[in-house]
């Protein structure tokens, strides 16, 4: 009993549609086995690694990161150059990888403290920039162009490699609904709102946002890490403004500020941006086009949409609230 | 003892002398109203003093505490706090939730200890301004009175010593206003120290006890309230100066 109320947070208000998403994704390779559809789920479930820590950030602050690849990327090559130079297993290069994002978080909370709109996102993107260009120049250590290969494998088997991304994603996923749930992402969503307003509430802003940013960074360069061990491969695409570009996109037409929107989001676009490979000439048009179109009609997400939101059965179904009338 | 003192407060920008030499205090248990005409300096006046504007020279004491450098947080948790004249509503919360972020702050904290304190006091507080049935709304819905309650409800959360009320019944009908008055009357009642900024007067005489008039960023009078309004440099500043000549032809 008591052990039931200690996790009584991390089953309360669940949104339902996030925890079947997470359980049908785990149900699939126990069902089938084709290697193929397990592949798409995981790269699915990297996605969404990614997508759910740039909103931790972004979603709840709108300060558009566009820079994500500098944490993602950065940590899958930092973990990539431990456990292939250093005699470091994964399971310790990760984590430490993951902890030089969150402090390189810290840092560029700092340093961007004071800007905002397109001046923070360009500010971001430098800074991603920076890094693409040095594993370039430093390429006696990152291999240059080519990157990293034969990076250590979590397993030999693909669906047990899938089952340690999923877990990843799970754990992640939890952590960061806690957190949004808590006292931080209310301020985090008044910071949103106001910044002058919070502090005359006798908030510290500052300190949350970099806080948000920290933890931002450090959930992405958990995903950076389990990228490049999955793939055992690290190169500088992810480092790349595409990346960064994809992230903010998938977050985006989820529905930023709600962690479960941005899941959905990763998974569903990754799926489908699969799937076009079988009419691989024209993939980009029609993927990129999707998101357009998306865009178009639901500016603000799917898990925003008016009549989501509206609905008393659809919002808790979608995002887990009960209101009370 | 002054519970408010601010000495010789100056504030340029660039050129421009936005605040010159303004010294007044405000006792505990008081209400100060400021008033000036359109840009005479009131709502830098009040940046300056919570901390949102750095000052140029002069000094602000709260309590005791210069508060000079301190950033606007530090200066709500030394009993300071503040409402706005253009509201800053938290759009996109629900109100339960906006109210909530003050109850994170260091003051809220170190007075009410408990979890149970904290949520009681903001009930208490939605209570007695009437906004107890809005509880679960978004606060995108509100009414501009409901957010006026609400913007001065979230600065009680902070336990405050003095209030600075920044225009509170700008954009407000008169219902909304007399319920606002009744509400300042209320929590003066209680001891709280208020400082009103307002543009209607009527509203204001009828609630202050001192009244400082602003023009220019200079300090051109203070004292009562039927003083003040037979001053002859306020009727000035406020209707202009009665050409003699014209006058009389």
């Amino acid at each position: 009993m008591n052990l039931l109320k200690k996790i009584a947070p991390l089953t309360q208000n669940q949104s339902p549609f996030g925890l079947l998403i997470l359980i049908a994704m785990a149900v699939y390779p126990l069902i089938s086995d084709n290697i193929f559809h397990i592949e798409i789920i995981k790269l699915a479930a990297i996605y969404a690694i990614f997508a759910m820590s740039w909103d931790i950030l972004t979603g709840y602050t709108h300060e558009v990161n566009f820079g994500f690849a500098f944490f993602i990327g950065g940590a899958g090559y930092l973990s990539g150059i431990l456990s292939s130079h250093l005699p470091v297993s994964l399971f310790l290069a990760i984590p430490v990888a993951a902890m030089a994002a969150g402090v390189s978080g810290i840092f560029i909370g700092y340093v961007t403290l004071r800007l905002k709109g397109p001046y923070f996102a360009m500010a971001t993107l430098a800074f991603a920039s920076i890094l693409y260009k040095l594993s370039f120049i430093l390429y006696e250590i990152t291999g240059g162009e080519e990157g990293i290969s034969g990076l250590d494998a979590f397993t030999d088997d693909p669906t047990q490699d899938f089952f340690v991304v999923w877990g990843a994603m799970v754990a992640i996923y939890f952590a960061l609904c806690l957190y949004a749930r808590s006292k931080h992402g209310i301020i985090l969503k008044a910071i949103r709102a106001d910044e002058d307003a919070t502090q005359s509430a006798g908030i510290n802003t500052a300190y949350y946002k970099i806080e948000a940013f920290a933890i931002s960074g450090f959930m992405a360069g958990i995903g950076g890490g389990v990228f490049a061990h999955s793939q055992m491969h690290i190169g500088p695409t992810m480092l790349s403004g595409y990346l960064s570009v994809i992230v903010v996109l998938l977050a985006m037409i989820g529905g930023m500020g709600t962690i479960v929107g941005p899941l959905l989001g990763a998974i569903c676009l990754s799926i489908v941006n699969e799937s076009l490979r079988i009419v691989e000439e024209y993939r980009i048009i029609i993927y990129t086009g999707l998101l357009i179109l998306f865009i178009y009609l639901a500016p603000d997400g799917w898990i925003n949409l008016k009549f989501i939101k509206g609905s008393r059965l659809l919002s808790f179904i979608v995002m887990g609230d009960r209101k009370p009338r | 003892m002054n519970l408010l003192e601010v000495t010789q407060l100056t504030k340029r920008f660039g050129g421009l002398e936005a605040l010159g030499d303004i010294s007044f205090s405000v006792q505990p248990g008081e209400i100060l109203g400021i008033i000036g005409p359109n840009g005479a300096g009131k709502t830098t006046l009040f940046n300056c003093i919570t901390g949102f504007l750095p000052f140029d020279s002069g000094s602000i004491n709260l309590d005791g505490h210069n508060i000079q450098g301190k950033r606007p947080h530090q200066i709500v948790n030394l009993g300071l706090t503040r409402t706005w004249q253009l509201l800053k509503p938290f759009f996109g919360m629900l109100v339960i939730e906006a109210m909530m972020v003050p109850s994170f702050s260091k003051r809220t904290k170190s007075n009410l200890v408990s979890k149970k304190d904290q949520q009681e006091k903001v009930a208490e507080i939605l209570n007695e301004m009437g906004l107890g049935k809005i509880l679960w709304q978004e606060v995108d819905n509100l009414s501009q009175g409901e957010l006026r309650l609400l913007d001065i409800s979230r600065a009680l959360v902070t336990c405050p010593k003095v209030l600075l009320l920044d225009e509170p019944f700008s954009g407000l009908s008169h219902k909304e206003t007399e319920n606002i008055s009744r509400v300042i009357r209320n929590l003066n009642d209680q001891g709280l120290t208020v400082v009103i900024i307002e543009h209607r007067l009527r509203e204001l005489m009828k609630l202050v006890q001192k009244v400082i008039v602003i023009n220019f960023g200079q300090k051109i009078a203070e004292g009562l309230p039927e003083e003040i309004i037979q001053e002859p440099a306020v009727i000035e500043a406020y209707l202009g100066k009665r050409r003699l000549e014209i006058g009389v032809a």
